[in-house]
């Protein structure tokens, strides 16, 4: 799933940074010498096939891997310090833990969690193109040949952005009538 | 090993038609049931399903994965002949578990339980009309391998007279097995008589659409009918459900519930039964004469007998915990009414 264009032994690993679709560089990352190899591995200096060693034609689409890659590594990282703030608070600065800045950061994490999951689903799923099983069939061979499939997709997003909505409004009515019910005593 | 995955799937649809049917008839009963007692219906309706309505659909995906793995080439034909009733189906499906958890668990119960109850009542009866015309439709031989246009490719198949009049056969039975096992779930004596002669009204609605059937297959000019009648097992298995039609108002008249119950369900397995009877081991009738079969469509062995394990693994867990699952919330439900009141 990390992109690295040519093969070689104690590959190193690019954090951040902008892929360029026509140079094939990502460009303005940090680079950690051997990382990816240990990664990849765990030996620091094993060799990790690069992208130039594929035919093109098996090539993913670069950007969109890359980049919820990048988001779900980060979001990760993100939370693991939250954490490690947390942690430090809990046991140091105990008074620190209700301060309006700290919990502001941590109501902003809440949905860290759910985006790097959707992103990683991005990442295994585009990074897995152009095959739907590995080296067996393609995703453009094991498309149905029904016509209007574009409906479809329109349709089912239709359905679960409905559903998205409906699910908002059925919570904001639980939240209103609890409070209904905690200033009206039980009714 | 194959025979393994065939019974499987014979008897996950024959367990989706009686826990899924008998949740969709009850969307159908309410859908029909005068304007007075709609109210009535609706909690009771309510009170029966609630827990294990979700568990029932287990059944459904259960048959498509056994087609999907063990019989591809039937799932891939069903799936693009006939993907139109297939996606309202599954649309259906959706609107009707939505609707009817919120109209369970929304804190609030004002005007959008009306709306609630529109969608779980209306899909209610389109998905099972859907799965009958899709059932019709495999056996209607009028599914193309090479069609030359997009009516025939994936309208002409579940849009005609016979599939339409399985479709409607569906929703009959699922409307008279609902009715019987709602007998069971019902408090008083006013509202178990009222499901009593409801039981019996649509016993006879389903006898009706059943003959509806044989005359669209006479009006279609397909063979169903001369295969049926010319079929011994069929003949035989119809012969029982009807025979035991008295012997199931003999009971209701008790008020025998579980007896009732298992009648029904008998009843249901008969009807299945015989239809499958016609031309086992043909799933899909072909326009060109030819057929898929559970046997001429089957993956390779390798691929059957994992899934005929994993089958046999998996129904050692499924069985017990559903015996359970329906022990606690269907036996103890005089526990449960005395807490209501």
């Amino acid at each position: 799933m990390y992109k690295l264009r040519k093969t070689e032994k104690g590959a190193g690993l690019i954090v951040g940074g902008i892929p360029n679709e026509t140079t094939h560089e990502t460009e303005y990352g940090i680079y950690i010498p051997n990382m990816l190899s240990f990664l990849a591995y765990g030996n620091f200096t094993a060799e990790v096939k690069g992208l130039n060693d594929f035919p093109k034609a098996n090539w993913p689409p670069i950007a969109v891997t890359h980049l919820p890659f990048q988001a779900m590594v980060g979001l990760g990282v993100a939370m693991a310090l939250i954490g490690i703030i947390f942690a430090f608070l809990w046991f140091r600065k105990k008074e620190y833990l209700f301060n309006r800045k700290f919990l502001l950061l941590v109501a902003l994490a809440t949905p860290f969690g759910f985006l790097a999951v959707e992103a990683g689903w991005m990442v295994t799923e585009v990074g897995r193109q152009p095959w739907i099983l590995y080296n067996i069939l393609r995703t453009s061979d094991a498309v149905s040949p029904v016509p209007g499939q574009v409906f479809h997709l329109i349709i089912f997003s239709f359905t679960y952005i409905l559903l998205s909505f409906a699910a908002f409004w059925l919570m904001k009515r639980q939240i209103q009538a609890l409070e209904h019910s905690e200033q009206g005593g039980k009714q | 090993m194959l025979s393994i995955a065939i019974f499987f799937l014979l008897a996950s649809v024959y367990l989706y038609s009686l826990l899924g049917g008998a949740d969709f008839g009850a969307g159908v009963l309410e859908l029909f049931s005068s304007k007075s007692k709609k109210e009535e219906t609706r909690n009771l309706i309510s009170k029966a399903m609630a827990p294990i309505w979700e568990a029932n659909h287990m059944w459904l995906i259960i048959t498509v994965v056994i087609l999907f793995n063990a019989f591809p080439e039937i799932y891939t034909r069903i799936s693009i002949s006939l993907y139109i009733p297939l996606i309202i189906m599954l649309i259906g499906i959706i609107m009707r578990g939505t609707a009817f958890t919120f109209r369970y668990y929304d804190a609030m119960k004002d005007g959008s339980q009306e709306i609630y109850s529109k969608v779980f009542t209306a899909s209610s009866l389109i998905v099972p009309f859907f799965l009958g015309s899709l059932l019709g439709a495999i056996i209607s031989k009028k599914i193309m391998l090479h069609p030359n246009t997009f009516w025939q490719a994936y309208l002409a198949p579940w849009l005609n007279l016979f599939s339409i009049s399985i479709g409607v056969f569906v929703v009959t039975i699922f409307a008279f097995v609902a009715s019987v096992f709602l007998i069971g779930d019902s408090h008083d004596v006013a509202t178990r008589d009222r499901f009593i002669r409801k039981s019996k009204r649509t016993t006879f609605i389903m006898v009706a659409s059943g003959g509806l059937v044989f005359l669209s297959s006479y009006l279609e000019q397909n063979d169903f009918t001369q295969n049926f009648l010319s079929n011994f097992y069929s003949l035989s298995l119809i012969a029982l459900a009807t025979t035991t039609l008295p012997y199931l108002w003999s009971v209701l008249k008790k008020g025998k519930v579980w007896e009732s119950r298992i009648i029904a369900g008998a009843q249901l397995l008969f009807i299945i039964a015989a239809f499958y009877a016609v031309y086992f081991p043909k799933v899909v009738l072909l326009g060109d004469g030819d057929a898929l079969t559970l046997l001429n469509a089957a993956a390779p062995d390798k691929t059957v007998s994992a899934l005929a394990w994993a089958l046999l693994f998996g129904s050692a867990i499924i069985f017990p915990s559903l015996f359970y699952l329906f022990k606690v919330f269907k036996m103890s439900k005089t526990i449960s009414v005395v807490k209501d009141h």
